[in-house]
C-alpha cells in the first residue's frame, strides 16, 4: 500500500503550525510520530492535501516539574515517558500505560499527544479503500449505517489509547493552542463519545502539553490492560485506577476508575468511584468492581463479545483496585 | 568423538549473516533495467458474473503501458491434475471470492499503476454466494463452478478392514465432532516477482517461490513456449510453509504484461493481499468415531471430513488424501473408514500448509484419544505407548514403516517433564484454587519424510569442484528459509573433508540447475540429500583416483578430511585439498571435476482411489508435551512449556533442528490459541497483522526443549529423515490436551479463544458437560 500524495509542511513554532492549519482548513492534518496517521493515509480513511509535521517545534518536547504538577510536552515520545525517572517517580501510572502501548517500535515513534488523539478503531473502518469497496460505507467512512450494530443510529468504533485512561484517572489537563490562543481543559473533555468524531479538537488547534497534578500522599494507582498478545495489541479492555487514602490502610478519599476500550471514549465509572469514598478498600472493592461491570455497555465485538468484555471489566477493575491499594500501602 | 567433522554440530547457517544484516536480496529488492510496475484489480464481491470490463480510462492514463484481463489468457486454466484445472490467471467470466483477480496493469511507477487499477470499470452481476461448506454441499446451493454438482471439488473414500465389525466387538466406542479453523501460512515476505518476456517466446522470471519449478511448468503451458525457454531464477525466499508453491495471478500477469509492453514487469503484493485473498490452511469439520478395547487398544476409526476448499481446487485433493491416509499413523489402527469431501465456498483458496492436512485430523484423533483414555481410566501416556507403531509395521492402508522411534520419543519427552509427578503436582495445585489452572498434555505424530504423491518427484543435484578446492552445489531444490542450503553444504563438505566456507550452494536457476518437484512435503534433506550424495560421491571418486596416483596408494585407501587428502594409516602421505584439485585439473590430459546425481524414490505411487500405499520413502515420528496456564478469570491460556521429541533419523545440525521445532511450536500455538481468518460474508475482517493474531516472540513459552532421537533410516542420507513439518502435526493436540488436563474441558473448536474458555469454565461450574461442542 502506498501513501497518497500530499504536501509536507514543517512549521518551526506552534503559532506557525496553527496558522498553517487555519490556512489550509479542511485539507490539513498534523503528524507527530505518525504511527496512527500513516496507516490511515495509506488506507485512505483520511485524505489530506497538507500534512503539518510538528516534530520541528522544539518546545513541544520535554518534561517540566513544578511543586504541585508536572507538564509533559505533547511530542514527548512514549518510549521516553516509560523510562523517564521523573515520570516513574511522580506519575508512575502514566509510565505504566505508556509502556504497554503497541510494541517497542510504536513507542519509539509514537508521542504522548498522538496517543491521546488516537482515533477510534473498528474492523469496518481501519481497512484499505479496496477492502471497503465490498460494501456500502459505514457512518465513520461517510455512510449511513453501522456494521457493528445494524439498527444503531450512531458509530460504535472503539477508543483504545492506553495513556488517556491513565491520565484521566490522574486528573490530568491538556493545554491546547488554536487561532483564539491558548487554553487549558480537563483531558476527560477531549473525548466526545461520538465514535465518528471521537476527539473534541477543531482542525486548527493542537495539543501542546499535558499537565498532571502530583498525587497526594497515600495514593496508589494501576492500569490493567488485557490483550491477547504480550505486545502490539490494543486493549480488549483496560481499566485505570487512581486512589488516595486518608492514611495507610485508612478510608478512601479520592477514587477514579476509568475504563478503556469498552466504548467510543475512555469512560469514568462514577458510581463505582463514589462507592469507594469514605470506605476501606477491602470492604468496598467487590462492590466497586460489580458497579463497573454493571455500568459497562460494550457493543463492539473486536476481541470478544460484549458479554465477555463486561466480564473483563469486572476482573480488570478488581485487579487494578487491588494493585492500587497495595501500592498506596507501599507508599507510606 | 564424532565420526563427522561438521554433521551433527551446532553450525550457524550459511545464509544467516546476509539475512540478519539485511543484505539478502528478496524478490521485492530486485530490479531490472526498464522495469514497469504492476498492480492487480481484485473482485469486491464474493460471487459475481463479469458482464463487461472497460479498461479504456486506465489505458489512457499517462504512464500506463499495458492493461490485461482474463481474456488475454485465451482460456488457459491451471491446477494440479488434468481434471482439477479450474483456476484462471485472471478471472475471465466469473469471480468466486472477494479478492479474486480480475485485471492487471503495468505502469512506469507504482502510484500510476495503483491509480490505473482504480480506473478500470467492471460491470458485475452479483450472484448468491455460499460460505459454509456444509451448506454449500446441499442440493440447491449456489453453484460456484457451473458444472460441479453440490460444489464438491474433490472427494476421497477409503475403507480398510471392517470398521462395523470392529465397533461391534469394541468395549467402548465414542464419536466426537471437531473443527479446525482457517489460518494463514504466516510467511512475512508477501508474494513478489519480476518477469521479462523476450521474443521469440523467451521468459525470465524472478519470483518468491518455494517450488520454482511449478511456475517453470505453468508458465511454459500458459504461454505455449518450450520449457527450455523458461528461465526461473529464485531470489532469497522469506518463508513459504506451503503457501508459495502455486503460480499466482501476479506471476502470470507479470509475464503477460511484459509480453504486451516489451518491458520487464514487477509485482509486489502487500500483506493485505496475502491476508485478504491469499491461500490458507483447509478448515475442516471432522466427525471422528473410534472404538477401543477396555485396555485402550485401538480397534477402528471411522472419520468423516468436510473440508472448506474456498473458490478453487489447487492442491486440495492431496490435502484430503493425506488427512485420511495418515490416520493410521502414529498408532496401530487395524480398521479405518474415511470419507472426505472438499467443498467449494466463496472464500479464498485453501491449500497445503506445514503438515499438509495431517494436523487437522491428528488434532481430532489425538484429542479424542485423551477423551477415550479418560473414559477408560487410563493415563494418556499409557494409551499412546500401548498403541504406538514400531519399526517394521505395515499399516492397514499399506504404509510401510522402516525406522521408527515413536516409543522413545514418548518416553524421553515425558521423562523430561517427570510426567506422572508433574501431573499429580498440578492437579493438587488446582485443588488449592487460585488464579491459574495449570495442566499438562501430550500428543504424537507420524509424517512423511519426502512426499511421493503425484507425477515427477525425483530430485537432482550437480556438484562442481573448482581447481582451488572450493565447491559449487547446484541443486534443483529450494531453500525457502528452512535451512536447506546449510544442510546441502554440510553434506558436501562432510564427504569431501572440507569446510562449510568452501561450499557454495546456488539457488534455483532453471537454466542451470536440474529440474526438481519443489520444496514441499519435507523433501529437501530426504530426497535432494541422496541426490547430492551421489553427485558429490562422483567428484570424490574422481579426486580419489588422482590422489591415489599422486600419493602412490590404492584408491580405496584415500581419505578426505581437514581440507586434505590422506592415505589411510600413513600420515606422511597427504596433500592439501586445494592442491589436489589444481593438480587434478592438470593431470594427464586434464580433468574437470564434476558430478551429478538424481534420486528417484523407490516407492510406487499411492492409489488415489483406494487410499492405499506409501506416500514417502520414510516416515518420522514424534511426541510433544505441553504445559499450559489458564487464567480462571479471563480465560486466557498461555503455553508455558513445550517439549518436542522427534525421530529425525540423524541429526545434521542441532541449531537448525531447534529452529524448526520452535517454528512448529509457534505455528501450532498460533493455530491452537491465537489465529483465525475471520470471515464475514466472504470478507476477511482481519487482513492485517495487527488484527490477525500471529503470536509475538513474547508469547512463546519460556521452556522449549528439542529432544532428537536418531534411528538411522536405511534410505535417508546419513540415515536422516525430516525434522520440520512433521513436528507441527502434534503441536495443536498437545496444547488442547494440556488445557483438558487443566480445566477438565476438551475444546474441540479451534482456536481456543479466552472467551470460549471463560464461557466453558462458567458452564462447567453450572454443571455443564465436559466437552465444548464444536461450533463454527
Amino acid at each position: 500500500m502506498y501513501l497518497p500524495q500530499f504536501k509536507y509542511l514543517k512549521p518551526g513554532t506552534v503559532a506557525e503550525a496553527v496558522a498553517m492549519l487555519s490556512e489550509y482548513q479542511g485539507g490539513a492534518g498534523v503528524i507527530a510520530g505518525g504511527s496512527d496517521l500513516i496507516v490511515k493515509l495509506k488506507h485512505q480513511i483520511v485524505n489530506l492535501r497538507y500534512v503539518v509535521d510538528l516534530k520541528g517545534i522544539s518546545n513541544l518536547y520535554g518534561i517540566v516539574s513544578r511543586a504541585d504538577e508536572m507538564e509533559i510536552g505533547a511530542l514527548t515520545k512514549l518510549s521516553a515517558i516509560e523510562s523517564s525517572p521523573e515520570i516513574l517517580n511522580k506519575a508512575l501510572l502514566l509510565a505504566q500505560a505508556a509502556s504497554v502501548v503497541g510494541g517497542p517500535q510504536h513507542r519509539s515513534m509514537g508521542t504522548l499527544g498522538g496517543n491521546l488523539c488516537l482515533d477510534t478503531r473498528c474492523y469496518y473502518f481501519n481497512q484499505s479503500k479496496r477492502w471497503r469497496q465490498s460494501r456500502p460505507p459505514c457512518y465513520k467512512t461517510g455512510g449511513d449505517r453501522c456494521y457493528v450494530a445494524a439498527k444503531s443510529p450512531m458509530c460504535h468504533a472503539v477508543y483504545s489509547g492506553d495513556t488517556a485512561p491513565a491520565l484521566i484517572a490522574l486528573g490530568a489537563r491538556v493545554r491546547i493552542v488554536g487561532p483564539e490562543g491558548e487554553r487549558e481543559q480537563e483531558l476527560e473533555l477531549l473525548y466526545s463519545g461520538n465514535g465518528k468524531r471521537p476527539i473534541n479538537l477543531d482542525a486548527q488547534s493542537i495539543i501542546t502539553s499535558v499537565i498532571i497534578p502530583i498525587s497526594p500522599p497515600y495514593a496508589g494507582h494501576a492500569y490493567e490492560k488485557y490483550r491477547l498478545r504480550e505486545a502490539v495489541d490494543f486493549p480488549v479492555v483496560g481499566a485505570a485506577v487512581a486512589l488516595s487514602f486518608e492514611q495507610p490502610g485508612g478510608v478512601c478519599t479520592r477514587a477514579r476508575i476509568v475504563l478503556n476500550a469498552v466504548g467510543t471514549a475512555p469512560s469514568r465509572v462514577e458510581e463505582a468511584e463514589k462507592s469507594l469514598l469514605g470506605r476501606k478498600l477491602e470492604e468496598a472493592l467487590e462492590e466497586a468492581a460489580e458497579l463497573a461491570y454493571q455500568s459497562a455497555r460494550p457493543i463492539h465485538r473486536m476481541g470478544g463479545s460484549p458479554y465477555y468484555k463486561k466480564k473483563l471489566v469486572k476482573v480488570l477493575t478488581r485487579r487494578a483496585l487491588e494493585k492500587a491499594g497495595s501500592m498506596a500501602i507501599g507508599n507510606v | 568423538m564424532s565420526e563427522f567433522a561438521i554433521l551433527g554440530k551446532p553450525t550457524p547457517r550459511v545464509d544467516g549473516i546476509p539475512k540478519v544484516t539485511g543484505k539478502a536480496q528478496y524478490a521485492a529488492d530486485l530490479s531490472v533495467a526498464g522495469m514497469l510496475y504492476g498492480e492487480v484489480l481484485r473482485s469486491p464481491y464474493p460471487h459475481a458474473r463479469i458482464l463487461s470490463i472497460d479498461t479504456s480510462r486506465a489505458e489512457r492514463l499517462p504512464g500506463v503501458r499495458g492493461v490485461i484481463t482474463g481474456k488475454d489468457f485465451n482460456g488457459f486454466r491451471h491446477g494440479f491434475m488434468a481434471h482439477t484445472r479450474d483456476e484462471s490467471p485472471l478471472a475471465p467470466d466469473k469471480v468466486r471470492f472477494i479478492g479474486d483477480e480480475v485485471a492487471a496493469v503495468a505502469a512506469i511507477d507504482p502510484d500510476i499503476a495503483h491509480e490505473a487499477v482504480e480506473l478500470i470499470r467492471v460491470e458485475y452481476e452479483q450472484l448468491p454466494a455460499v460460505f459454509d461448506p456444509e451448506e454449500a454441499m446441499q442440493e440447491g446451493a449456489p453453484a460456484i463452478h457451473d458444472h460441479v454438482q453440490r460444489n464438491i471439488s474433490a472427494e476421497m473414500h477409503f475403507n480398510f478392514g471392517d470398521v462395523e465389525a470392529a465397533f461391534a466387538r469394541a468395549d467402548h466406542v465414542r464419536e466426537d465432532r471437531f473443527y479446525s479453523q482457517s489460518v494463514l501460512h504466516g510467511f512475512l515476505e508477501p508474494h513478489a516477482c519480476i518477469a521479462q518476456y523476450e521474443e521469440p517466446g523467451k521468459i525470465t522470471f524472478w519470483g518468491s517461490k518455494q517450488s520454482p519449478y511449478f511456475p517453470y511448468r505453468n508458465l511454459a503451458s500458459a504461454f505455449k513456449v518450450p520449457l527450455s525457454n523458461v528461465r526461473v531464477i529464485q531470489p532469497v525466499v522469506g518463508g513459504g510453509f506451503g503457501g508459495k508453491n502455486d503460480t499466482f495471478a501476479l506471476d502470470y500477469a507479470a509475464v503477460m504484461l511484459s509480453k504486451k509492453t516489451g518491458h520487464p514487469v514487477k509485482f509486489v503484493y502487500d500483506i493485505e493481499d496475502v491476508l485478504m485473498a491469499g491461500r490458507r490452511r483447509h478448515p475442516m469439520i471432522i466427525y471422528m468415531k473410534t472404538g477401543v478395547k477396555k485396555d485402550g487398544t485401538l480397534l477402528a476409526t471411522e472419520c468423516r471430513v468436510i473440508a472448506d476448499g474456498g473458490a478453487y481446487t489447487a492442491v486440495g485433493p492431496m490435502t484430503i488424501y493425506l488427512a485420511g491416509a495418515f490416520l493410521t499413523l502414529p498408532y496401530k489402527l487395524p480398521n479405518l473408514k474415511y470419507d472426505a469431501w472438499r467443498v467449494y465456498t466463496n472464500k479464498p483458496v485453501s491449500v497445503a500448509q506445514r503438515g499438509h492436512g495431517v494436523p487437522q485430523t491428528r488434532f481430532a484423533a489425538d484429542c479424542q484419544l485423551d477423551l477415550i483414555a479418560k473414559d477408560l481410566g487410563l493415563d494418556p501416556v499409557e494409551i499412546r505407548l500401548k498403541n504406538a507403531i514400531e519399526p517394521g509395521h505395515v499399516t492397514v492402508n499399506k504404509i510401510h514403516i522402516s525406522s521408527c522411534g515413536l516409543k522413545e520419543t514418548i518416553n524421553r519427552s515425558t521423562e523430561f517433564v517427570n510426567w506422572k509427578e508433574r501431573k499429580q503436582e498440578l492437579a493438587k495445585e488446582r485443588e488449592k484454587g487460585g488464579r491459574y489452572l495449570r495442566g499438562i498434555g501430550l500428543a504424537c505424530n507420524g509424517f512423511m519424510s519426502g512426499a511421493r504423491l503425484h507425477g515427477h518427484t525425483a530430485c537432482a543435484v550437480v556438484v562442481k569442484v573448482h581447481e582451488d578446492g572450493t565447491v559449487s552445489v547446484l541443486p534443483g531444490a529450494t531453500d525457502s528459509g528452512q535451512g536447506a542450503e546449510t544442510v546441502l553444504a554440510t553434506m558436501a563438505a562432510e564427504v569431501l573433508g572440507i569446510t562449510l566456507e568452501d561450499v557454495h550452494v546456488s539457488r534455483v536457476d532453471s537454466f542451470l540447475t536440474p529440474v526438481d518437484p519443489g520444496s514441499y512435503g519435507s523433501r529437501v534433506t530426504s530426497t535432494a540429500g541422496p541426490a547430492l550424495l551421489i553427485a558429490v560421491g562422483k567428484c570424490r571418486t574422481q579426486l580419489a583416483e588422482v590422489a591415489a596416483k599422486l600419493l602412490d596408494a590404492p584408491v580405496a585407501e584415500i581419505e578426505f578430511r581437514e581440507r586434505k587428502a590422506f592415505v589411510k594409516g600413513d600420515p606422511t602421505k597427504q596433500m592439501p585439498f586445494g592442491k589436489l584439485c589444481r593438480l587434478a585439473y592438470q593431470y594427464g590430459s586434464g580433468q574437470v571435476i564434476i558430478g551429478e546425481g538424481y534420486f528417484g524414490q523407490n516407492v510406487a505411487l499411492p492409489n488415489w482411489d483406494t487410499g492405499e500405499g506409501d506416500v514417502a520413502n520414510a516416515y518420522t515420528f514424534g511426541t510433544q508435551v505441553a504445559e499450559v496456564e489458564v487464567d480462571r478469570e479471563t480465560g486466557q491460556v498461555k503455553l508455558k512449556k513445550m517439549i518436542v521429541a522427534h525421530d529425525l533419523g540423524k541429526m545434521f545440525n542441532p541449531l537448525i533442528v531447534e529452529g524448526q521445532h520452535d517454528g512448529s511450536i509457534y505455528g501450532g500455538m498460533g493455530q491452537a490459541l491465537y489465529e483465525e481468518c475471520l470471515n464475514e460474508d466472504g470478507l476477511t475482517l482481519n487482513p492485517s497483522i495487527l488484527d490477525y493474531k500471529m503470536p509475538t516472540a513474547l508469547d512463546m513459552p519460556g521452556v522449549m526443549e528439542s529432544i532428537n532421537i536418531e534411528t538411522n533410516d536405511p534410505l535417508g542420507p546419513f540415515g536422516a529423515k525430516e525434522s520440520a513439518e512433521g513436528t507441527q502435526v502434534s503441536t495443536v493436540p498437545a496444547i488442547v490436551n494440556a488445557i483438558y488436563d487443566a480445566t477438565g474441558i476438551m475444546f474441540t473448536d479451534l482456536p481456543i479463544t479466552p472467551e470460549k474458555v471463560l464461557r466453558a469454565l462458567e458452564q462447567k461450574e453450572q454443571g455443564g458437560g465436559p466437552i465444548v461442542p464444536a461450533s463454527i
